[in-house]
């Protein structure tokens, strides 16, 4: 008698039904993630969502959003957000794009230095990078002395609290963002493809514009919604730099939750800005995929698909390139290439040097920030032995390693799953576990911080961490997902037909494989929860604040030396861990 | 100096990469109409060389001529040349008509003129039908014709294919072979053309450069390079061999190693190599006879291995203190061929034209 005949239809009806359970019990690694972000993220998001239209006391209401749009205080906010927002992409993808350029052209150690000059101002911290325009833009700033100095006079207008200001702060927080955004994209486009162009007789300016360009679109658009999205989302920058008439969304919604109590009205803000940013994403997921925005993946096939344009579009296009190759063809070629070249190296300049005037103003003798500086006194950096700032050290470095083991555990067996046993479930797990980068902090802060109220965690050390993790988790799910798919299985498999046992392959082979990679990984959660300050922000109570959330009290009450030395400290911390994680990751 | 001027003449052209000799300077011409192959093992500098002809590297020293005007330091889009590249390098937003339309208008034709030309070069590789299509959207086959269609749309006099048939699998691989050999008749093009496959270079071309550690090791038509190659090299580079210490005097051919002296053999071409050279003796020209059946001046072997090729069976037969290789027609399902089992004696011949000599 055959097995089938023996087993009957029932088994073979069960065989087929356990199969999602097969897919549950493999999913196992997954689920210590997925629950700590439903709890930790999704539930506090929808929260917020919720407050803005239901509160315990009042049951529905729709007042706080309408307040919203017709209130014209909360109009203007909205507006000049907006207009904030797009300024500051606009300029940043500008900027972005000529140095992502260099970059692609550049080879070896010139092109590591470039990338390194994008890579620290990324990590600066927001607060040093808002200071160190302080310094510059102030009414006795370096600007300011440099003009006295060759002018006789000062600027005219003050160069500070305005909105010129704003947007200088703005572009130089987030145009090294657009740059990195776009560095996959450009280095996923085939170097033959010019090449090929110019062997068809097409001069460089016509490769460019007709091959490179359209094929670096994609980037472009990523590099313009993570900044526009992250500029949403500012108050920093806005209040730091900026007067009254800067305030941006985030700040009102600081002010509604901490002075007003007003949360409809802060969750109805908080959605309106959420729903805007879903918007976004959602329409750029259509037209360019995922995988452009988490920098890795197929960019070019998904490209293929927006580039198969109908006829009419290709028209225009082509009538577009004939247009700026009429322009083209009358410049003179060289010259114009050595201005460009230099304008890169100045925005790069842009990028690099302002937070470097903060170390001579942190060595200043005088208590107020003026330049140049008086030199030469370390009573700033004596001042940061202070029980306040010391506590506050201290809880930001435990915060931080806290963080780093606490999203390593999590994200560890979640990106081996994902890795290997996904599947069909690719794109919704790696939606799920990257929205925590995509929804402004602003909206996790306010959520985490009403749950946590309920539960005794503000104020509390373990808050911090869970917070952190939540934002951390996307950056080092990312890191570890590269770093598995790096891993050859092979080599697990080669060891166990060798005779290891599970422990001794992965003490053996794994561990000490993926070791860079997973310290990298750690590194970066470092840094993200060490210069973290929204959810610290509501999270931390009066008395135990993070380095940055004492920075940013102090930087409220008066902008003094012994910030530019605090800053100095984590400039130096976060640059120095910043660097070990790159060369950890670059290492074979 | 010759009537006609070369269609491309590269004159002393080397490059380096620090202490790396990618190409060392070099000297060729092709004539108008030849098809022309690089061919050598990877690092052989066929690829630099084809590179330093299209403009893409830019050589240490010597010159680039085509029609007699100098290259060297004109930029790729200023050559006019044509290329296939390796993998093709299609652009993958563009279509195939917009891609074959690409050097059309970097040249600047009217619209309806880039329009015909379009459409006459992809119903000159047969995609007239495809042409809306995107790459990605195309067979590895149907690519490679677009690759081609391209780089002929605008009639340039020379085109450079840089291993375009790599990426195809056999079969492909010999139809895309007819269809560029076709072309290449029909259009009565110039083609310098890079492959590291000899049944390729043999297929196609009218002479064949081999390449060896970044210079030229020899420059000949197929058979010339097949039959008489002048260094061992060559010899064992391409198709199989067998490499015979010899000695050659007034005449009689002497193989110590099989301990005979063959009659009638042609003088070593570079009288240099005497009295000590090489002796080629390609597998396919030995007949392999049962012992009975033998002439006189054969001589006698084991055989040792047999290996069935499909249309060829090889042999390898011990003779003296050497194995041969001998490559023969398989005979089907004939009885005699059943008999030769490993360890069977048998009877070798080659006539005295199939020894070649060469430099030791």
């Amino acid at each position: 008698m055959s097995r089938a005949v023996l087993a009957g239809p029932s088994a073979a009806s069960s065989a087929h039904g356990a199969r999602p359970v097969h897919d549950l019990r493999g999913a196992m690694p997954f689920a210590p993630l997925a629950f700590f972000l439903l709890a930790a993220f999704v539930l506090p998001v929808l929260t917020v969502l919720t407050l803005s239209v239901w509160t315990p006391q009042t049951g529905w209401q729709a007042a706080p959003l309408e307040r919203l749009f017709t209130a014209p205080v909360y109009r203007t906010v909205l507006w000049r957000t907006l207009h904030i927002a797009a300024v500051t992409t606009a300029l940043s993808v500008l900027g972005a794009l000529p140095i992502a350029l260099l970059w692609h052209r550049l080879t070896g150690r010139a092109q590591q230095a470039l990338y390194l000059l994008v890579l620290l101002p990324l990590w600066t911290s927001f607060l040093v990078k808002s200071f160190a325009w302080m310094v510059l833009l102030g009414k006795n700033g370096a600007i300011n002395a440099l003009l006295t100095a060759l002018a006789g006079t000062p600027a005219a207008e003050p160069l500070l609290f305005n909105f010129g200001a704003v947007i200088v702060g703005m572009v130089h927080g987030l145009m090294p963002f657009a740059v990195l955004t776009m560095l996959p994209v450009l280095q996923a486009i085939d170097a033959r493809l010019p090449q090929a162009a110019a062997t068809l007789g097409a001069r460089p300016a016509e490769a460019f514009v007709r091959v490179t360009l359209p094929l670096l679109m994609p980037g472009v658009a990523a590099a313009a919604l993570i900044v526009f999205v992250t500029a949403l989302g500012f108050f920093i920058v806005p209040a730091l730099l900026g007067g009254p008439r800067q305030t941006m969304v985030a700040n009102v919604i600081i002010d509604l939750v901490q002075e007003l109590l007003n949360w409809p009205l802060a969750a109805a803000a908080s959605a309106v800005m959420l729903a805007l940013v879903a918007l976004l994403f959602w329409l750029f997921v259509r037209a360019f995929g995922i995988e452009t925005l988490v920098g890795r993946g197929r960019v070019q096939q998904r490209l293929q698909v927006v580039a198969a344009a109908p006829s009419r579009v290709a028209a225009l296009r082509r009538r577009f390139w004939l247009a700026f190759d009429a322009v083209a063809r009358h410049l003179p070629g060289r010259p114009l290439r050595h201005g460009l070249d230099a304008l890169t190296l100045a925005v790069v300049a842009f990028l690099a040097l302002p937070a470097l005037f903060l170390v001579p103003v942190s060595f200043s003798t005088s208590g107020i920030v003026d330049w140049p500086p008086q030199f030469f006194s370390t009573r700033w950096y004596e001042a940061l032995a202070a029980p306040a700032w010391r506590g506050a050290a201290w809880r930001s470095f435990s915060v931080a390693a806290a963080t780093g083991v606490l999203s390593l555990a999590l994200a560890y067996p979640a990106a081996v799953w994902f890795v290997r046993h996904a599947q069909r479930a690719r794109v919704p797990a790696l939606v799920f576990m990257i929205a925590p980068m995509v929804v402004p902090r602003i909206v996790i802060a306010i959520g985490l911080f009403y749950l946590f109220a309920r539960i005794g965690l503000v104020g509390s050390w373990l808050g911090l961490v869970l917070g952190h993790a939540v934002i951390a988790l996307p950056f080092v799910v990312t890191t570890l997902i590269a770093v598995v798919q790096g891993y050859d299985e092979r080599l697990d498999q080669a060891a166990a037909v060798c005779g290891a046992a599970p422990p001794r392959r992965l003490l053996r082979i794994t561990l000490p494989l993926l070791a860079p990679g997973l310290l990298s990984a750690f590194l970066f959660a470092f840094v993200t929860s060490l210069d973290e300050l929204t959810i610290a922000l509501f999270v931390t109570g009066g008395l135990s604040a993070t380095l940055p959330k004492q920075m940013w009290d102090e930087a409220l009450l008066r902008v003094s030396p012994t910030l530019a030395a605090a800053s100095t400290v984590l400039f130096v911390v976060m640059s120095a861990t910043v660097l070990a994680a790159q060369a950890l990751r670059r290492r074979p | 100096m010759t009537a006609a001027t070369p269609r491309l003449a590269i004159e002393q052209a080397g490059k380096r990469y620090g202490d790396v000799v990618a190409l060392a300077p070099t000297s060729l011409e092709v004539a108008a109409g030849e098809f022309l192959t690089l061919l050598g093992p990877s690092g052989s500098g066929k690829t630099t060389l084809l590179s330093i002809v299209a403009g893409l590297v830019v050589p240490d020293q010597g010159r680039v001529r085509l029609d007699g005007r100098d290259l060297t330091h004109i930029a790729p889009h200023g050559r006019g040349l044509g290329m296939v590249f390796q993998h093709y390098a299609l652009f993958p937003h563009l279509t195939v008509a917009e891609n074959v339309a690409f050097g059309l208008q970097a040249r600047r034709l009217q619209v309806t003129e880039v329009h015909e030309r379009t459409q006459q070069a992809l119903e000159m590789v047969r995609l007239g039908t495809l042409a809306g299509r995107l790459p990605r959207e195309l067979s590895g086959g149907q690519q490679q014709r677009v690759a081609l269609a391209r780089a002929l749309a605008y009639q340039p006099t020379l085109v450079l294919m840089d291993e375009p048939l790599g990426a195809l699998d056999r079969h492909l691989r010999e139809e895309m072979k007819s269809e560029i050999a076709r072309l290449h008749r029909e259009l009565g093009v110039t083609v310098l053309y890079v492959t590291h496959d000899q049944e390729e270079a043999l297929t196609l071309s009218d002479r064949i450069c081999l390449m060896r550690e970044a210079q030229i090791e020899q420059l000949d038509a197929p058979e010339r390079l097949y039959f008489a190659p002048r260094t061992r090299f060559a010899a064992e580079f391409l198709g199989e061999s067998n490499l015979l210490e010899a000695r050659w005097a007034s005449g009689l051919l002497h193989l110590p190693a099989l301990g005979v002296h063959v009659p009638g053999v042609a003088p070593p071409a570079d009288p240099a190599p005497a009295p000590h050279a090489l002796a080629l003796l390609r597998p396919e020209t030995i007949a392999m006879l049962p012992v009975g059946a033998a002439p006189a001046a054969a001589w006698r072997g084991t055989l040792q291995q047999r290996a069935f090729l499909g249309a060829w069976t090889r042999w390898a037969v011990r003779v003296g203190q050497v194995t041969l290789t001998v490559l023969q027609a398989t005979r089907g399902t004939d009885p005699a061929a059943a008999a030769l089992a490993p360890g069977s004696e048998v009877a070798l011949f080659a006539p005295p034209e199939a020894f070649h000599l060469l430099a030791a």
